[in-house]
């Protein structure tokens, strides 16, 4: 189109579309000088006046049909829509029930597609927050030879890479735990929280900026002068109201002072997001390879591919045995790696941020893809039902000359106005799922070693929100419900030929064969849809009816957990520290009600999982190499009767684990299993294990049951027990039923031995259970609202398809029950046209739902996931509500009064 | 129907064009000027003319004035723009190519 053109044409448009009234005003005026100018010629030709005027009329043709096709010409293409809104909404207020059905329809299709959306894209999609991510890899060994498949660095790896790596640009190491940390001067009590200790360089090779003061440098790191911390932005608010000269204020880290060096932005988030406090790390030169107790990140240069890294790594592993040649005491570093078969291994950083939630999250979004299918569906039905009931209004106009063009556009404004509501409720109720989504509480890097991420519900939740990839998902899927609406009445009005509706106008009945037959594949995925969800829902029920059956080995009815820490500037001998938690336990079993109370390193199911090579007093383990590593707890107090672990053979700690002159030790039947291939325990009884080579041998006392430590899932791992105490332990408390406020008195126990102790993280052992299984609720969760709204969305769609059918033919079954059909019959006939698509949908929903399975599989536990049984109930569930659906409206049908649905034409 | 062929909406096109190009007229004295021109040709109600009209207005090939008629009513009176004076001549152009290559072949075959 040339220039030339656009300029008579835009100006044109603008006027339309401000300029409404005084182009039809301009239309009138035109036609009527026309028509008068006519009538005066024929007035002139000698015709009587009124016989002139109605020769200029008929002359002249249809006046409303030239107006149309005037305004058709001067149509200006999409902004032409608004004009027809107001018709459009008129036309919606007088068809509440489908502008409700499709306005609610598209909400929930919209919010939940745009939510889920935003989920995978941020936790699965998008890189981690900081600079070139794609650059950063976790450093990781694996020693498949005696047994452990991932741990981290010990200070002989992580020191031997640094100096001698090419392929990274640096390298930083870190580790957590909780400590307690406390203002001085400050009113508040101090504070238990998650710390980390990281490198200087660790700060480097994630490339974080502080937004106040300094970050860690190698002075600090090499622990010269004092200790320097780094606060994170919501502690420094907390703690000192965004202080921006806290640089240079003091802070007690465990005791210890520590100056504040600078806060780090609120954004950043390693290796948790509930990190408060980072202080330097040190990692000691030691003459031997040391022991893998941390963890390093690295960021490769540019161009290094994490294969030829690996590569490297792995060959300054190979050489690690000569500069550290002994490993402890008498055993050769070569021959421990030999044994191991020590493998370096690179893990991209956003693989181990990640996990392994991505497999649920796909779930989630393939059961989100469903429903947004089964929605368009009902869209796509609902429309199809409202053309074909207005295909009388329709023909209507085209006759009294609308052009098809005008008529569509009425379908268009029409389908323009719900999506629209629809997409504005979705967003609204999508951004309020979202924010409460990123408020479901801190997370942490999933801990490849513990081998399990399942307490966190899904990572990187902090950096989920409402954002722009949201809000742009939100606009293209209301724009494709608009567009599926549109052309669904688009294409039933091009199909539609105008000679036949006139002639046949609503007496029409069913619509053609062709959208008869759109409608029954409506309906029928509809169900089959409804009955995948709601038999994967049926096998995720399942797993955690399986998960909630799996004993853990101990019992958690009436156990109150909490932790706490002897000071370290009152305790500082580990006399001292036993002394307080002598004193503590004391207390607390003091309190009324309680029946039992221990401490423990590491309650199971929870914290960090502490392990130790255990060399056996046993020629058949013990030679020059490495023995397995084995989860090791310190406990005091009547651990094994608190928590109800049955002791399989001999007897618990003598005086609860506070005589140490005996060097007593405990172990779990797999253990036993392990060692001497004996789950009674009898050989293991006496037996001597130690976990340095060169320290005191501890004899076995007694064999106790085995416990799922790290996660429900995981099978319960070999486990030793030493009676001891560190600087922080975890109480466990029994009581006899249920005693109110026993948080309060534990707390004042604990208090009363030392009013600066912390108390922290009170949590009922029920709770602990429960959160391992936390994902699986989850996910269970989501897949069973979404089963829920999809099985809703389809009866809707169902019983509106089946009214509209019996309201079409309301006449022809009207013939036939003159003719002699039983009004029950009417029904039956119905019915059993709804049972055969109905049937055909729970075919199809059998065969898709096998074919989904396998994305099942990956979340399921300990269940089969195509199981007949089921499956047989999912179905009679969707067959016995999709019957319901269109029995409902099919009774209209026996009810009809022949001679009602004669005269209505 | 009423709604003119495509072949005539193109020769009605081309024939209110040219008239235009004579001088400004308003909607009633073209659709006269068509009767007399070619009454036996253009079978169409009048008011047909006027969507017609319309569209040559949407394309910018005539634009239009309200004046006062003879009859001193107000009326819509169109006359030619450039580009319509372009069109016009390339319409008459083509249409010129097209008579003669058709009187060509009718010779043809006279002869």
């Amino acid at each position: 189109m040339s220039l030339a053109r656009w300029r008579y044409r835009i100006p044109q448009w603008l006027r339309r579309v401000f300029r409404v009234r005084d182009i039809e005003r301009d239309l009138d005026d035109e036609i009527r000088d026309h028509v008068e100018s006519q009538t005066a010629a024929n007035i002139a030709n000698g015709m009587p006046p009124h016989a002139a005027r109605r020769a200029a009329l008929v002359a002249f043709g249809g006046v409303e049909r030239v107006k149309d096709e005037s305004r058709d010409v001067r149509r200006v293409p999409f902004v032409e829509g608004f004009a027809n809104l107001r018709h459009a909404a008129r036309a919606l207020r007088r068809a509440p029930a489908y502008t409700l059905a499709c306005v609610a329809t598209i909400a929930l299709a919209v919010g939940a597609g745009s939510t889920v959306f935003t989920l995978v894209d941020t936790v699965l999609l998008r890189p981690l927050p900081y600079p070139e991510s794609d650059r950063l890899v976790g450093l990781w060994h694996t020693f498949p030879g005696i047994g452990l498949m991932l741990v981290g660095q010990a200070e002989g790896t992580y020191l031997s890479y640094r100096s001698a790596t090419q392929s990274f640009e640096s390298i930083g190491a870190y580790g957590g735990g909780v400590a307690t940390v406390e203002v001085p001067g400050s009113s508040r009590s101090p504070d238990r929280l998650n710390v980390s200790w990281v490198t200087a360089s660790l700060f480097q090779t994630l490339k974080a900026h502080p937004i106040v003061g300094r970050l860690f440098n190698d002075a600090d790191e090499r622990g010269d002068a004092h200790l320097v911390a780094v606060l994170s932005e919501p502690f420094w608010r907390t703690h000192f109201n965004a202080d921006p000269n806290v640089a240079g204020h003091t802070l007690r880290v465990d005791g210890i002072n520590t100056e504040i060096l600078g806060v780090l932005p609120a954004s950043f988030s390693f290796p948790r997001s509930d990190v408060g406090v980072w202080v330097t790390f040190t990692v000691p030169r030691i003459p031997y390879l040391g022991s893998f107790y941390f963890r390093a990140v690295g960021r490769l240069r540019p161009g290094v591919t994490p294969e030829a890294a690996r590569a490297e790594l792995q060959r300054i592993l190979m050489r690690v045995a000569e500069r550290y040649p002994e490993q402890r005491a008498g055993v050769s570093t070569a021959e421990a790696l030999r044994k191991a078969h020590a493998e370096v291994v690179l893990r991209r950083l956003r693989d181990d941020a990640i996990g392994s939630v991505a497999r649920n999250l796909w779930l989630v979004a393939g059961v989100v893809a469903l429903l947004g299918f089964v929605a368009l569906g009902n869209i796509a039905s609902l429309t199809l039902a409202r053309v074909e009931a207005r295909q009388r209004e329709l023909a209507v106009r085209v006759t009294l000359g609308a052009s098809r063009m005008r008529v569509w556009w009425i379908l268009a404004s029409e389908s323009a106005i719900v999506s629209i509501a629809g997409g504005v409720v979705g967003t609204l109720l999508g951004s309020t799922a979202l924010t409460l989504l990123g408020r479901l509480g801190p997370t942490s890097m999933p801990d490849p070693i513990a081998g399990g991420d399942s307490q966190t519900i899904i990572p990187r939740l902090v950096e989920v929100h409402p954002d722009a990839v949201f809000v742009a998902t939100a606009i293209v899927l209301t724009a494709a419900f608009c567009v599926v609406a549109t052309s669904i009445g688009a294409w039933r009005l091009a199909s539609a030929d105008a000679a036949r509706l006139v002639r046949e106008g609503g007496r029409a009945g069913t619509g053609s064969r062709g959208t008869q037959r759109t409608r029954s594949v409506l309906v029928a995925a509809d169900v089959a849809l409804s009955f995948v969800l709601l038999a994967g829902t049926g096998v995720l029920a399942r797993s955690l009816i399986r998960l909630s059956a799996i004993r853990p080995g101990f019992d958690t009815e009436n156990v109150l957990t909490f932790g706490t820490s002897a000071p370290p500037w009152i305790y500082v001998s580990g006399v001292q520290v036993r002394q307080f938690y002598r004193r503590a336990l004391e207390a607390a079993q003091q309190i009324d009600g309680v029946e039992s109370a221990a401490f423990i390193t590491k309650l199971p199911l929870a914290g960090w999982w502490g392990a130790l090579p255990i060399f056996a007093d046993d020629a058949a383990l013990t030679g020059g190499g490495m023995p397995p590593i084995t989860g090791v707890s310190y406990v005091g107090g009547e651990y094994f009767a608190t928590m109800r672990i049955p002791i399989v053979t001999g007897r618990s700690f003598l005086d609860e684990g506070f005589d140490r002159g005996n060097n007593e030790a405990v172990v779990s039947r797999a253990f036993s299993k392990l060692y001497w291939n004996d789950p009674t325990g009898a050989r293991a009884l006496g037996k001597r294990i130690r976990s340095d080579v060169n320290g005191p041998w501890y004899t076995i006392v007694g064999i106790v049951g085995d416990v799922r430590d790290t996660a429900l899932t995981s099978p319960p791992p070999a486990k030793v027990y030493f009676p001891g105490e560190g600087r922080n332990m975890f109480f466990a408390v029994r009581t006899r039923g249920a005693v109110p406020r026993l948080a309060r008195s534990l707390e004042r126990a604990i208090h009363s031995v030392d009013p600066s102790a912390p108390f922290s993280d009170v949590h009922p052992m029920a709770e602990l259970v429960s959160n391992a299984g936390i994902r699986l609720r989850f996910i269970l969760l989501l897949l069973g609202v979404g089963a829920i709204a999809t099985l809703t969305l389809g009866v809707v769609g169902l019983y509106g398809v089946v009214a509209y059918v019996v309201g079409f033919r309301a006449r022809e079954i009207g013939i036939r029950i003159a003719l002699g059909l039983q009004p029950n019959r009417a029904v039956t006939m119905i019915v059993r046209q709804g049972f055969v698509v109905i049937g055909t949908g729970v075919v199809v929903g059998i065969l898709a739902f096998v074919g989904f399975s396998k994305l099942l599989r990956a979340v399921a536990f300990d269940v089969s996931v195509v199981d007949a049984a089921s499956l047989a109930l999912a179905a009679g569930v969707v067959l016995a509500i999709s019957m319901i659906a269109t029995w409902a409206p099919a009774r209209r049908a026996g009810r009809i009064d022949p001679a009602e649905a004669l005269k209505s034409d | 129907m009423s709604r003119p062929t495509d072949l005539v909406q193109g020769t009605l096109d081309l024939l209110v064009l040219k008239m235009l190009a004579i001088e400004p007229l308003n909607g009633w004295a073209i659709s006269q000027r068509l009767k007399q021109m070619s009454k036996d040709v253009l079978q169409v109600s009048d008011g047909s003319l006027y969507p017609a009209l319309h569209k040559l207005e949407q394309e910018g090939w005539i634009t239009a004035e309200w004046k006062a008629s003879e009859n001193n009513r107000r009326a819509k009176f169109y006359s030619l723009t450039r580009a319509g004076r372009k069109v016009l001549e390339r319409e008459i152009e083509q249409w010129d190519r097209l008579s003669r290559a058709i009187s060509a072949i009718v010779k043809l075959r006279e002869a």
